[in-house]
């Protein structure tokens, strides 16, 4: 972890619309199960340097995954490889 | 590894969260900020059911979700139930100018204010102003002292760690003696938080209401004299550490020694704020986390100011000592500790 690396820029609305969206579609969600989307600069050894993590969240389940993607680099085929393996869901 | 932007940018919508034990008066303070004539559109999220009847104050779930984010460079805590309703809220934020969150007495603050940093569309719509949080004068020492089994927080401790700002409410229920005595214990665990006396919870609501604590360029307004207290405190758990030292610092070192403190003892480490010197940066560096999560930006340069480094940690188990030798050992020329 590198606290005083520069943080990412923000990811713009529409990449966030965009990626929720495609959240929802894979996995099916109804309107009501919350979507987090965070983009995060790590410099660990083995992490991206830019990373995006996608969580579903809902009573009591969360399902969450880590894609090594800037937000905006994001194609909906990521999305869908990312949630089709496996996690550390709780 | 830094989280969502907590970022003072004008076109955010402020929020404050209200903490406080049960009966400390925070329904009365809600009340006074829903009923006076203040000039301010203020969605409330509340959850505490039926303790008022408020037609435009919206009712997140008693039972909290919680969620731990782990994920191997970051940790953290969020609430699913906030980013839904806060997400609500947006859609239709042309209809207030503030939020207000009240948790209920026995909340912890640090998923709630965690939440604004992890969550990105949060992030870019609204931003956190601070957290208030109130306190029975009458009753707050009985509370601090409750003994709690091993692994269970004390609530009251971290509501005051947490804050900003602390409204000191019912101090006509103590004498002067007393008071004086609860103005020390707070101070004992929080010496950044600005205290506000009041009685039936009136306190000017600008004093609550714009706060700044979370504002990066208003992140370090410390008392001086706290920075050069080296008074210990040896027999409480949660305490403040103030460090002030001249010199410049190198980047590389403060990432290193920053890291591995945040990743071995973010946990414990609940408000850090702070002003670097840092070699080759004409600005000053300034920084502010909760937990884990962390976050800087350039500030003002510094011209011809003497450049010091100041940062205040506010946590469990604190270490004075190890805490100063760490951020020492990022100087660019090591000066000994006096």
């Amino acid at each position: 972890m590198q606290p005083l690396a520069a943080r990412p820029a923000p990811v713009p609305p529409d990449v966030l619309d965009r990626l929720r969206r495609w959240v929802r579609t894979t996995l099916g969600l109804g309107a009501d199960e919350t979507v987090l989307v965070s983009q995060l600069r790590c410099r660990d050894a083995g992490c991206a340097p830019v990373e995006t993590v996608l969580a579903v969240l809902r009573p009591g389940d969360r399902l969450s995954r880590t894609v090594p993607l800037p937000a905006d680099w994001i194609s909906v085929a990521d999305v869908q490889r990312a949630f089709a393996s496996p996690g550390s869901d709780s | 590894m830094t989280g969502g932007v907590v970022g003072a940018a004008t076109d955010k919508v402020p929020v404050t969260v209200l903490t406080g034990f049960l009966g400390s008066g925070k329904t009365t303070l809600l009340n006074r900020i829903l009923t006076e004539q203040h000039g301010r559109r203020i969605a409330v999220i509340e959850n505490e059911f039926g303790e008022i009847g408020i037609d435009d104050a919206l009712v997140i779930d008693a039972e909290e979700e919680v969620f731990e984010m782990n994920n191997g460079c970051i940790c953290c805590t969020v609430r699913g139930d906030l980013i839904r309703i806060l997400g609500t809220l947006m859609r239709r934020k042309d209809r207030f100018d503030h939020i207000l969150i009240e948790t209920t007495g026995l909340a912890d603050p640090a998923p709630v204010a965690q939440t604004f940093f992890m969550d990105d569309e949060i992030g870019s719509q609204l931003r956190l102003d601070g957290i208030i949080t109130l306190v029975d004068a009458a009753h707050l020492i009985q509370h601090l002292d409750d003994e709690r089994p091993e692994g269970v927080e004390n609530e009251a401790v971290e509501q005051i760690a947490f804050a900003d700002r602390i409204v000191l409410n019912k101090t006509d229920l103590v004498d002067a003696d007393q008071l004086a005595e609860v103005r020390r214990r707070i101070g004992e665990i929080n010496r950044l938080a600005d205290v506000h006396e009041a009685v039936q919870a009136a306190v000017d609501l600008d004093a609550v209401l714009d706060v700044g604590g979370f504002d990066l360029t208003r992140a370090l307004d410390l008392d001086p004299a706290f920075m050069t207290d080296t008074e210990h405190q040896h027999d409480l758990t949660v305490t403040s550490v103030g460090i002030e030292l001249p010199g410049e610092l190198v980047i590389e070192q403060l990432n290193d020694w920053l890291g591995e403190l945040l990743a071995e003892k973010g946990v414990d480490i609940f408000r850090s704020k702070g002003i670097l010197a840092v070699r080759g940066m004409p600005e000053r560096y300034v920084f502010q986390g909760v937990h884990m999560l962390f976050d800087g930006t350039q500030g003002e340069p510094w011209g011809t100011a003497e450049r010091v480094s100041r940062a205040v940690f506010i946590g469990r188990d604190l270490d004075r000592a190890e805490l100063e030798a760490g951020l020492r050992g990022c100087l660019a020329v090591p000066v000994p500790a006096a």
